[in-house]
């Protein structure tokens, strides 16, 4: 478990491009500057990034690949003002090739400074896809929301999202064979180990303690669903569809927190980029953001200080602790 | 962790062993449509067998549940106590009770309504409402339970303004629906009955 002290560590993912992920994940960070908590955004959007347009600033000179790659900077160098009182941001617009090939300790060591930084909330835009660094910023987090939106594509993208997710948390707790080898069946379902179900029940074969501990990190693993451009009432219960599919087939206990119904006036905002809070506060789509902030916010674990989630495994650097 | 096959009926369904009828209700009607072979939620991620034999295991839940006697054997084979399912817990009141009050009181207001003329018009917001105008339908609330699946204890609740055992808002409306639907009744008013009684009882409706 990653301990940020009193500070919250928000990743906002989905595996799927054109989603809305940024602009979601902007405007909780505009609506929680807004309620004067310090925020940082933190744009990891593979050299996709673009997250200071939605907040209406020019492209950064500095960016989250210069702190990565060069040891002597500070994340106070890369970080950048917004116009939005309390909130800042580390952009990745500059870096061609983005963070594809971070390693485990570049993002361990940007995890650590992060850290040491007085913010109540940082909330990470990741890409689309499922690259590792994805992955990992994901799982590192405190709650990971994933963003989909009521089309086939997405959907599936979530699925994979995911079940990659589930595979690197438990490939990374699980480095000791034969256990090992097992997991990595897992990604192969076609020929290897089916389900989840079926690794715990193969792992429980050998090593019962070790099943249990599986179990363990497999039940602490609970990512958040946000449905985006949502326009029918149907499109409302898919997110319920979803988290059963997820639970009975998967064994990931997926919380739906809430949904954003499809407003024009978002795109109206980002064109003029701007977030929506600014420009069109109480419009359909700011109440439902407006919504999830609040309900996740009165829920335990959005609390300031809430010291679950966030888990990669037992690398050096980390503060690990049973799950 | 348990696979699809390990679940119970409950699980099967997402519910707590104490769900109540209108529960079973919504949770079937939910899980059904998302395995219909042309639900998004199932696209990509289950196989055909798969969706097949959920849909059967929902079926079954629903079936076996949603009967008071079958509900009753099955929880005793798995050893759940759920004597009186519509009841929260705390309340004592057991379904022969609720009958019987139900069937006493729609005797005594029968005869009340008997003296009055037959052109006297309720009033939508009168206390006695629900009651007076089932019984000028010659409806018992039993037979809204029967048709309807939501308990006696939730419609005789419902009826009598007690709110306090209703299950929250979403679902209060919805048995009113239920209720109104099969009275005939306006459901708008019916509604601003409901809130406007709620309200002034202080109750969290």
């Amino acid at each position: 478990m990653t301990d940020y002290g009193e500070q919250r560590f928000w990743a906002v993912g989905g595996g799927k491009g054109g989603t809305g992920k940024s602009v979601i994940a902007t405007n909780i960070a505009v609506q929680l500057a807004r309620r004067g908590k310090k925020v940082i955004m933190v744009d990891a959007d593979l050299g996709g990034g673009n997250l200071h347009t939605y907040l209406g600033i020019n492209l950064p000179k500095t960016s989250l690949a210069d702190f990565l790659k060069n040891k002597d900077y500070r994340l106070e160098q890369v970080m950048v003002e917004t116009p939005h009182e309390n909130l800042r941001l580390i952009s990745d617009a500059n870096d061609v090739l983005g963070l594809a090939n971070t390693s485990f300790l570049q993002k361990e060591r940007f995890i650590r400074h992060i850290r040491n930084l007085s913010f109540d909330y940082v909330i990470i835009d990741l890409g689309a896809g499922t690259a590792n660094t994805m992955l990992d910023f994901f799982l590192i987090s405190n709650s990971g929301f994933l963003v989909s939106v009521p089309e086939p594509a997405a959907i599936e993208n979530a699925y994979r999202f995911i079940r990659c997710a589930l595979y690197r948390r438990l490939s990374r707790a699980f480095t000791d064979q034969p256990v090992k080898g097992l997991v990595e069946k897992l990604m192969y379902p076609r020929d290897g180990i089916k389900s989840v179900y079926e690794l715990v029940e193969k792992v429980n074969e050998i090593e019962p303690e070790t099943a249990k501990e599986m179990v363990r990190e497999i039940k602490s693993f609970q990512p958040k669903l946000i449905m985006n451009q949502v326009q029918t009432e149907e499109d409302i219960t898919l997110g319920e569809s979803i988290r059963d599919v997820v639970l009975k087939f998967l064994g990931v206990r997926l919380t739906y927190i809430g949904y954003v119904s499809y407003d024009s006036r978002l795109k109206r905002a980002s064109t003029k980029r701007l977030p929506l809070f600014t420009e069109f506060p109480n419009c359909g789509a700011a109440i439902c953001i407006r919504n999830i902030v609040n309900k996740f916010l009165e829920s335990k674990e959005g609390h300031i200080g809430y010291k679950g989630g966030g888990r990669l495994g037992n690398e050096e650097g980390f503060t690990t602790q049973p799950v | 962790m348990k696979r699809v096959s390990q679940l119970n009926l409950y699980e099967i369904l997402n519910l707590e062993p104490k769900a109540t009828k209108a529960e079973i209700q919504l949770a079937y009607s939910r899980l059904w449509k998302t395995y219909q072979p042309d639900s998004l939620a199932v696209y990509s991620v289950i196989s055909k067998e798969e969706r097949e034999d959920m849909l059967a295991r929902i079926e079954t839940a629903y079936n076996t549940l949603i009967d008071e006697m079958r509900r009753r054997e099955y929880d005793r084979s798995i050893g759940i106590n759920n004597f009186d399912v519509a009841q929260k817990p705390g309340q004592s009141e057991s379904l022969f009770d609720i009958v019987k009050k139900v069937k006493e009181e729609d005797e005594d207001v029968q005869e009340m309504e008997k003296s009055k003329e037959a052109e006297d018009t309720l009033d939508p917001l009168s206390r006695n409402f629900f009651k007076s105008f089932r019984l000028r339908k010659g409806v018992s609330l039993i037979e809204i339970s029967e048709s309807t699946n939501i308990s006696l204890a939730m419609l005789s609740a419902l009826e009598n303004g007690e709110y306090n055992k209703l299950p929250g808002r979403a679902y209060a409306v919805g048995f009113l629906r239920e209720y109104a639907r099969y009275l005939g009744m306006d459901f708008q008013k019916a509604k601003q009955n409901l809130f406007t009684w709620a309200k002034w009882e202080g109750a969290g409706l």
